[in-house]
């Protein structure tokens, strides 16, 4: 058996280097493929990211006007919480503010020391329950008094989301095409070789080998192209994101992009398994045709 | 044993290759089928091997009815049975040895057991020393017992030969004809088809002769093939079962199964 099995291993290398033109072109095309495949999920989960560092879409924030008395404030908080779509709301001094902006700035924060808290406003934090009454709760916000400016990102986050959905869209609109075309020529590739080794194929069929023995050297050549491919792709991702990519966004200093370190193992072993399924998937067709002798 | 029972081919183009066959061939027999092109004798082969099935009739072979064969059942079917061509189909890439070998690789055997059997059957063919040439390098007549000893190399029930000395000068083709003939003395049915009719005289066996489709005749009824089965029998290795010692055309009182 064993021996058996390292036959099918020396035919599938053995063809892969034969026709070694072919193989470099389905190992391009599905190297590019996975890239796109695993640059969209590098997107998807750094806009994620983004998004949860901006803030939720249901958050607001009421700043209040500087000549508030303690009693004006307090009144305030107790019409809010007759406003029954808010729920979280928590009351943030311009004090507390400025500790909160400093300590996000990091390293640069000695810059603003001698900026005093005064220039900023206490604030009202909350969450709207029901986004889908967003604007008549807003209207209800508005009618309070002492409010000098509010604060929603909901069209903000809304936006960003939208072009990340059309980006990803797009994204996989891209990956289908190209999951396509790596199919095909991977197809193109193993026909080539399954046509030159057709004598090879009748012979087998002739001394009684199943059908699965005689599809198993080109299977195992459409998923070594696969996995080939995949381990490129990886080490193309890690370098481009690493080296790339993360210093710009970064450099941007809107937040601090995810690592791909951390996540080096389910990456590695994402494109192995992808490469690997569309690989075997483009040896499949070809075979068939031979079979029936 | 192989028994074709009313057997008729039509092809889809409406040519009437076989019609009516009944055919008996005994375990451990030796027998020609010869006749003109279009006789029929590449059908039968064809339909010997499993590459086509018969339109009508029953034809079994080593106790499995082809015609109720499944797709997924003739590569254990074809490991009762050893082919050879015409042109050998040998894999050009492959040495003498492997080209042997890949015969038993391919239904899964493995390690010691191919090198040990590989080479006794190259010993059997008379191609121990070189076993790693190339098919290209050696000569008709060497190639085709390349492709015997791949033929013989599984250990099968039945040998089928179309037309294995077409390729071969005159005197490897008595060699040829004499290693079949060899192999058919351990107990193996060998079934050639052949148009020389200068072997089929000088090895006195069962010849069956197609024309048209029809067998025209059949020298198995004779009392000499008989003996000559029963000769070929006595003589083979005694881990051969006991076999039937006639060999005939299926006759009405042959048992329907």
């Amino acid at each position: 058996m064993i021996d058996s099995f390292l036959f099918l291993i020396k035919s599938a290398f053995k063809s892969i280097f034969k026709n070694w033109l072919l193989t470099i072109g389905s190992v391009t095309v599905l190297t590019i493929c996975l890239l796109t495949l695993g640059s969209s999920i590098l997107l998807f989960e750094n806009v994620n990211l983004f998004i949860n560092k901006v803030g939720d879409e249901s958050q607001v924030v009421i700043f209040l006007d500087e000549s508030l008395s303690v009693d004006d404030i307090n009144s305030i908080h107790n019409q809010l919480v007759q406003i029954q779509n808010i729920k979280n709301i928590s009351f943030e001094s311009k004090e507390m503010a400025m500790k909160n902006y400093l300590e996000s700035m990091g390293e640069n924060a000695e810059l603003f020391s001698d900026i005093t808290s005064d220039v900023l406003r206490n604030s009202f934090i909350f969450n709207i329950k029901d986004l889908s009454k967003f604007e008549q709760t807003m209207f209800e916000i508005n009618k309070i008094e002492g409010i000098a400016r509010v604060r929603e990102r909901r069209e903000v986050i809304e936006r960003i989301r939208d072009i990340s959905r059309i980006v990803l869209m797009l994204a996989a609109a891209i990956i289908v095409i190209f999951i396509i075309i790596s199919i095909l020529i991977i197809t193109n590739t193993v026909k080539t070789s399954v046509s030159s080794r057709k004598d090879e194929i009748g012979i087998m069929k002739y001394v009684g080998a199943t059908d699965f023995f005689v599809q198993m050297p080109y299977f195992i050549e459409g998923i070594i192209i696969g996995i080939v491919s995949g381990l490129i792709a990886l080490v193309l991702t890690f370098f481009a994101y690493n080296e790339i990519f993360s210093p710009i966004l970064f450099d941007f200093g809107l937040f601090t992009p995810i690592s791909i370190r951390s996540r080096l193992f389910t990456f590695a072993l994402f494109y192995i398994i992808s490469g690997g399924i569309i690989g075997m998937l483009g040896s499949v067709f070809p075979v068939k045709k031979y079979l029936n002798v | 044993m192989i028994v074709f029972k009313n057997i008729k081919k039509v092809y889809s183009n409406g040519t009437v290759a076989l019609d009516g066959i009944n055919l008996k061939i005994d375990d451990g027999e030796f027998v020609f089928i010869t006749g003109p092109s279009g006789a029929g004798k590449s059908t039968m082969i064809h339909l010997l091997t499993c590459e086509d099935f018969a339109t009508e009739g029953k034809l079994t072979v080593a106790g499995t009815s082809l015609k109720r064969l499944s797709h997924r059942q003739i590569p254990k079917y074809r490991r009762k049975i050893g082919v050879v061509f015409q042109d050998f189909r040998l894999i050009k890439s492959m040495n003498v040895y492997d080209n042997v070998a890949f015969a038993m690789r391919v239904v899964g055997r493995g390690g010691r057991e191919v090198k040990s059997r590989v080479m006794t059957v190259l010993e059997i063919v008379g191609l121990t020393h070189k076993i790693s040439v190339l098919p290209d390098q050696l000569s008709g007549g060497e190639q085709q017992r390349v492709a015997l000893a791949r033929a013989i190399v599984n250990s099968p029930e039945i040998i089928i030969a179309d037309e294995p000395t077409g390729n071969v000068d005159p005197e490897m083709s008595i060699e040829i004809m004499k290693l079949l003939s060899s192999i058919n003395k351990n107990g193996i049915t060998v079934v050639v088809v052949t148009h020389e009719q200068r072997l089929v005289k000088a090895f006195k066996k069962r010849e069956i002769r197609l024309s048209k489709g029809h067998i025209e005749f059949d020298t198995g009824a004779q009392e000499q093939v008989g003996a000559q089965a029963e000769e070929n029998n006595r003589e083979a290795s005694s881990d051969v079962p006991k076999r039937r010692r006639s060999a005939r055309h299926v006759t009405e009182e042959d048992e329907d199964d």
